[in-house]
């Protein structure tokens, strides 16, 4: 039984397990939530069988009743015996005589006369410290990022998968234990994997509370190993785009699994044949994590640059922005990012920084709430990541930290109301009708026609293409993050200018495009 | 007698350029600069290739010192190359690449020496082939962001030509 074993099997260090055994209300637990639900903002409801269950002790039920009603009836008619009664809450916990079902039970005393309330007992745990001998020597990053308390939510969930999309892994590390499922190489190198993919595995997705190594920010989900990259770090945009696309089909294949894929790679190209694998990932549920870059400027790096994918730039232990890391209007969230401890091919451990580091964080986290909310659309999970990622510089998003240091538990609370949409604004030249790079871009309170604009909200530049500067230039500015709304765009260069003929509407969670032609 | 021009930079990569120092050689142009007491050269397998031929690029990166450098790099990449026509680009290796995003590190023990061997196939960045006539190649080092020492070093160039 799943309480029996997590019983058996849980030794925090430092603060320990508090087991309610008949001290329980009818009002919820904090920190307890349902299976498959953000925490619960009433009692938790019933899954269809007793192993949807969070945590409780086996065969015990506590039932509330009306002050009118005789409890001790109650209890014979389940075949029960009383382990502890609080008059003063007119509360019974049952200790139930023979093995059966605790859903069934429930359901059966929600039926009967003079039954208030009736749930199992769930074991409230105040604090997860997990027995990793690194967690406490060696990692910051889950602690950083709430993950600890995340974790007496849910520790993640085999029917979730964090796609490796990177250099290859180590399979048999020991701190994978076996639950690294079979990928595939998208290139033609055929060398042992370099430390990088397996470090990036083991921050998002190594086994916690097994005693070895470290604890990953998802304990359970699978890691589904694509190679993209060779052994020197160089990744091909055509391997990535197939890398990509082996994710999505394998989660089109396991209809019952959830799949994120991370990206900790980039570049200043942008590709067409990767914004279709992309736009491929969202079209069919998987989310698409990337790192922003370490060019430690505000540029816009790919794949972390393409519509819907989730820009996470690095972090420091003193929650500011790491030198290196990437930042602007399309950043997501940062996450931590200097001298991250995780596995490397070996079976050993080792610190590396980067925005490859903070990816995975991210990924981790984005899979703990598909463990617990698994019908949530990828724009879901992002804009849940987004509204409670905790706030750095300004006090809502701010281009050098997105909207701020991701934070697990409260991401695993309840939905919050989205409230921004993506705005995408492409500059073109009126002779040449090609992308304008470098063009500055403002985003105005939308006006009738667009005249007489006044108020001014966001403002960004658009990119280039390929380096250097005199290939093609893409001339796209991303917003993040745009409260809902109608807008206005303008562009200018030094030589030219031009708006959006007629105000466009801003959508919670949707990307929004437009063009604006300018000319002298 | 080789001389050294001033930084130039490029998108993100910083990049120097050392003075042309080629070495007329059947095996093909051979140039190389230092950097931390480490030698890099760049070297192709011919001076003169004919339309649509391969061009073989190897680099290597020696340690002749009695002491071991490191060099860290804020990517996976740890070089580039670009070819150039009368200052025009015409194609760059990491065009269509992207890199993973952690630092990495190159450690040359005395002695020691590592060798990346490259291709072109005379595509400019466009996909097209490249006309006739007579080209650069530059060997590029990104260099370092932030927290890590600077891992640059002045680029050799070569010429070489391409005929019908």
């Amino acid at each position: 039984m799943k309480g029996t074993r997590q019983l058996a099997t849980w030794t925090p260090l430092v603060i320990g397990v508090l087991l309610v055994v008949g001290c329980t209300s009818g009002a919820r637990l904090v920190g307890v939530p349902g299976p498959g639900q953000g925490v619960p903002t009433g009692p938790p409801p019933l899954p269809s069988s007793d192993a949807g269950l969070a945590d409780h002790v086996p065969q015990q039920i506590v039932i509330g009743v009306l002050p009118t009603a005789d409890a001790h009836r109650i209890v014979a008619a389940i075949d029960g015996t009383v382990a502890r009664e609080i008059r003063e809450l007119n509360s019974v916990t049952v200790r139930l005589r023979q093995p059966t079902s605790i859903v069934d039970t429930i359901r059966n005393l929600q039926g009967m006369a003079g039954v208030r309330y009736a749930e199992p007992n769930y074991i409230y745990q105040l604090f997860r410290t997990p027995d990793d001998p690194f967690f406490s020597s060696k990692q910051w990053g889950p602690q950083n990022i709430n993950a600890p308390t995340a974790w007496d939510i849910t520790m993640g969930s085999p029917n979730t998968v964090v796609g490796v999309v990177d250099s290859g892994i180590d399979s048999t590390h020991p701190d994978f234990g076996g639950k690294v499922l079979a990928g595939t190489n998208c290139t033609t190198d055929t060398l042992p994997p370099p430390s990088h993919g397996t470090h990036v595995a083991g921050i998002a997705a190594a086994i916690g509370n097994n005693g070895t190594g470290i604890a990953g920010v998802n304990w359970t989900a699978g890691i589904l190993p694509i190679k993209v990259c060779n052994a020197s770090g160089s990744c091909a945009n055509s391997d990535i785009s197939c890398g990509v696309v082996f994710g999505v089909n394998f989660a089109i294949s396991n209809p019952s699994l959830r799949v994120v894929e991370n990206l900790s790679l980039g570049g200043p190209g942008y590709a067409q044949q990767l914004k279709d694998a992309f736009d491929y990932a969202l079209q069919n549920n998987v989310l698409v994590v990337a790192s922003s870059g370490n060019d430690g400027k505000s540029t816009v790096l790919f794949p972390a640059g393409y519509p819907g994918v989730m820009a996470v730039g690095a972090s420091t232990p003193t929650n500011g922005r790491a030198a290196f890391s990437t930042y602007g209007t399309h950043l997501s969230v940062i996450a931590p990012g200097v001298d991250i401890y995780s596995t490397v091919p070996g079976g050993g451990y080792s610190l590396m920084s980067g925005t490859s580091m903070a990816a995975p964080h991210v990924a981790g986290v984005a899979a703990l709430i598909l463990a617990l909310s698994p019908g949530l659309s990828p724009a879901q999970v992002r804009s849940q990541i987004e509204r409670t990622a905790t706030h750095l510089g300004s006090s809502a998003f701010d281009p050098q930290f997105g909207w701020g240091v991701v934070n697990a538990a409260a991401a695993l609370g309840a939905l919050v109301p989205n409230n921004y949409g993506q705005v995408q604004i492409t500059v073109q030249d009126n002779v040449t009708m090609l992308g304008v790079g470098g063009a500055d871009v403002v985003l105005w309170v939308g006006t009738a026609s667009c005249l007489g604009l006044t108020q001014e909200v966001q403002t960004a530049q658009t990119s280039f293409g390929p380096p250097p500067t005199t290939a093609p230039p893409l001339g796209v500015a991303s917003f993040n993050a745009v409260p809902v709304g109608s807008y206005c765009a303008s562009a200018s260069t030094t030589t030219k200018k031009g708006t959006t003929a007629a105000p466009f509407a801003v959508s919670p969670g949707t990307l929004t495009t437009a063009t604006v032609t300018i000319s002298p | 007698m080789c001389s050294f021009l001033p930084h130039m930079r490029a998108t993100n990569v910083v990049f120097l350029i050392a003075g042309l120092c080629v070495t007329p050689a059947a095996a093909g142009p051979t140039a190389h600069t230092g950097d931390q007491g480490v030698r890099i050269e760049l070297r192709l397998n011919k001076p003169v290739y004919t339309a649509r031929e391969p061009v073989e690029i190897t680099l290597t990166v020696s340690n002749p010192a009695s002491a071991a450098v490191t060099f860290q790099f804020p990517t996976g990449q740890m070089f580039d190359v670009l070819v150039t026509r009368q200052g025009k680009l015409m194609w760059q290796w990491s065009q269509g690449r992207a890199f993973t995003q952690a630092f990495t590190s190159l450690t040359l023990s005395p002695g020691e020496s590592r060798v990346f061997n490259e291709r072109w196939d005379q595509r400019d960045t466009q996909g097209r082939y490249v006309p006739a006539g007579e080209y650069e190649m530059l060997a590029v080092f990104p260099t370092e962001v932030g927290l890590v020492p600077r891992a640059g070093a002045d680029g050799p160039q070569v010429r070489f030509q391409i005929v019908k």
